[in-house]
């Protein structure tokens, strides 16, 4: 009994101090503009969000800047994306309907800063 | 004879300085925004100062040899104040060069603004404040909902044609990062490095904003003032605001119409007209063709050039204190252009 209660306090000690400890680091270093796609859930088809107040329309097709030297020919075909339009250097409008593909370049995004990704948002634009 | 020789006199004392005279344009009297006109100011009970101070500034400059983007929902481009100076008209969705707008209840909004900045100096009427600059209009169909890449594509037609301001009487108040992004870059690299001119209208509800265009660091945003000198009082406000241009309120701006109306068979929208044109989006481009004076005075002027003298000689109107010289309501005061000339004159 001493012994599984010794062992349950080790795991919570751990999980409190040793894998948030771990978590945290990688996190904080994400800047802030990069949340835009924290969520794959972000991203929908025609999919209808409240944002600072706004009715947002969120579409199926996002932008990703990519750092230098990422070959976007490689890029597009390796997570099966379509190439909508380039805006310069190192910005493109991509399509997709995969919010697993989306997941997956977030993940580039926090791992390794190949590339950042923003949903193309639909938003009310008025005359003034 | 005093009357009789007043006329006469001032004309050789300007020829003498090198100046035109601002010519003879019918609504020219009721363009309170720029000049203090006595009768007309009289008959409409409006601040003696509620003006930008732009009549020296008028004889002399024009805009010549500055390319000025106006991003809106359409122009009737072939209006006859538009004759000399819309070079290129640019649909975003297209890239084609049809830029009419027919059916919107807006579709004024593009025709209005541009005959702010553009109207020609042709004697039948109003003046445009930058009459010689060159207009690229680009459509964007605005009064609904865009995507941030039909933001950005007219922002890239407006890069391709390396104008050197861009007027925006729009905004989404929830600035997208790409598109900031872009105004930011264009703002510190166009023009060759110096930096393009953005302007954009703050709104029209009478609210504090956190996140919008308009309030961007790389962006001169522009609040509406109003016939007694005020802050309009439907000016939106908040941290980033520049600087506030005549928006009126119970009288327009005058400007050009879209032809074949029936509400204003002139062609002409006038300041006491029932239907007339107000708000910051009538503030924006007065500001915008500013900045095109600006830039004829003086070509080498950057963006934070342009930036620091708009704020430094605005004038201090309303009886909000300004905090280090601003303050959330009317950013730096209200734009004077003759004292911005003079400065650029004798740095």
């Amino acid at each position: 009994m001493r012994i599984r209660a010794f062992l349950l306090l080790i795991c919570f000690g751990w999980i409190v101090c040793g894998a948030g400890a771990e978590s945290l680091p990688i996190h904080s270093k994400q800047p802030l503009q990069w949340k835009a796609l924290e969520s794959p859930a972000t991203l929908g088809v025609n999919k209808y969000q409240k944002e600072d107040g706004n009715v947002v329309m969120i579409r199926d097709d996002f932008f990703v800047e990519l750092n230098a030297g990422v070959n976007i020919s490689d890029f597009t075909k390796k997570y099966g994306l379509t190439l909508v339009k380039q805006y310069n250097e190192f910005t493109f409008l991509l399509q997709t309907k995969s919010a697993d593909v989306v997941a997956e370049i977030n993940k580039l995004v926090m791992d390794s800063n190949v590339a950042k990704a923003y949903p193309n948002i639909v938003r009310r634009v008025q005359t003034r | 004879m005093k009357h009789w020789l007043s006329p006469v006199i001032l004309s050789v004392l300007l020829a003498a300085c090198g100046s035109d005279p601002v010519p003879d344009e019918p609504f020219y009297q009721e363009q309170w925004a720029l000049h203090y006109d006595q009768p007309f100011y009289e008959a409409y009970a409006i601040a003696p100062d509620a003006h930008i101070h732009g009549e020296s500034t008028l004889r002399k400059y024009r805009g010549k040899g500055v390319k000025i983007a106006v991003i809106d929902v359409g122009v009737d481009s072939q209006h006859p104040e538009f004759q000399s100076n819309i070079i290129k008209t640019i649909n975003s969705r297209d890239g084609s060069a049809d830029v009419a707008c027919i059916g919107s209840a807006s579709c004024f909004h593009g025709t209005a603004i541009t005959g702010v900045i553009a109207s020609n100096i042709n004697g039948i009427g109003l003046r445009g404040i930058a009459p010689q600059a060159d207009i690229v209009f680009i459509k964007l169909d605005l009064n609904g909902f865009l995507s941030d890449n039909e933001i950005l594509d007219a922002l890239n037609y407006a890069e391709a044609e390396n104008v050197d301001v861009i007027n925006c009487s729009w905004g989404t108040g929830n600035v997208s990062p790409i598109v900031q992004r872009k105004i930011d870059q264009m703002a510190t690299a166009g023009r060759g490095g110096k930096g393009t001119i953005f302007v954009f209208a703050i709104g029209n509800q009478g609210q504090g904003l956190t996140n919008d265009e308009s309030l961007l660091d790389s962006v001169i945003g522009v609040g509406s003032s109003d016939e007694g000198n005020l802050r309009a009082i439907y000016s939106n406000f908040g941290l980033g605001l520049d600087i506030v241009a005549p928006g009126g309120f119970t009288l327009g701006i005058t400007t050009a119409y879209p032809a074949n109306t029936s509400t204003h068979p002139s062609h002409y929208m006038k300041a006491e007209d029932a239907q007339k044109f107000q708000g910051t989006s009538s503030s924006a481009p007065i500001v915008a063709a500013a900045v095109a004076l600006m830039l004829e005075a003086d070509p080498t002027l950057t963006r934070v050039d342009i930036q620091s003298i708009l704020r430094a000689h605005a004038d201090k109107i309303g009886s909000i204190a300004y905090v280090g010289g601003k303050n959330d309501y009317y950013g730096y005061g209200k734009l004077n252009l003759d004292a911005s000339l003079v400065r650029i004159r004798n740095p």
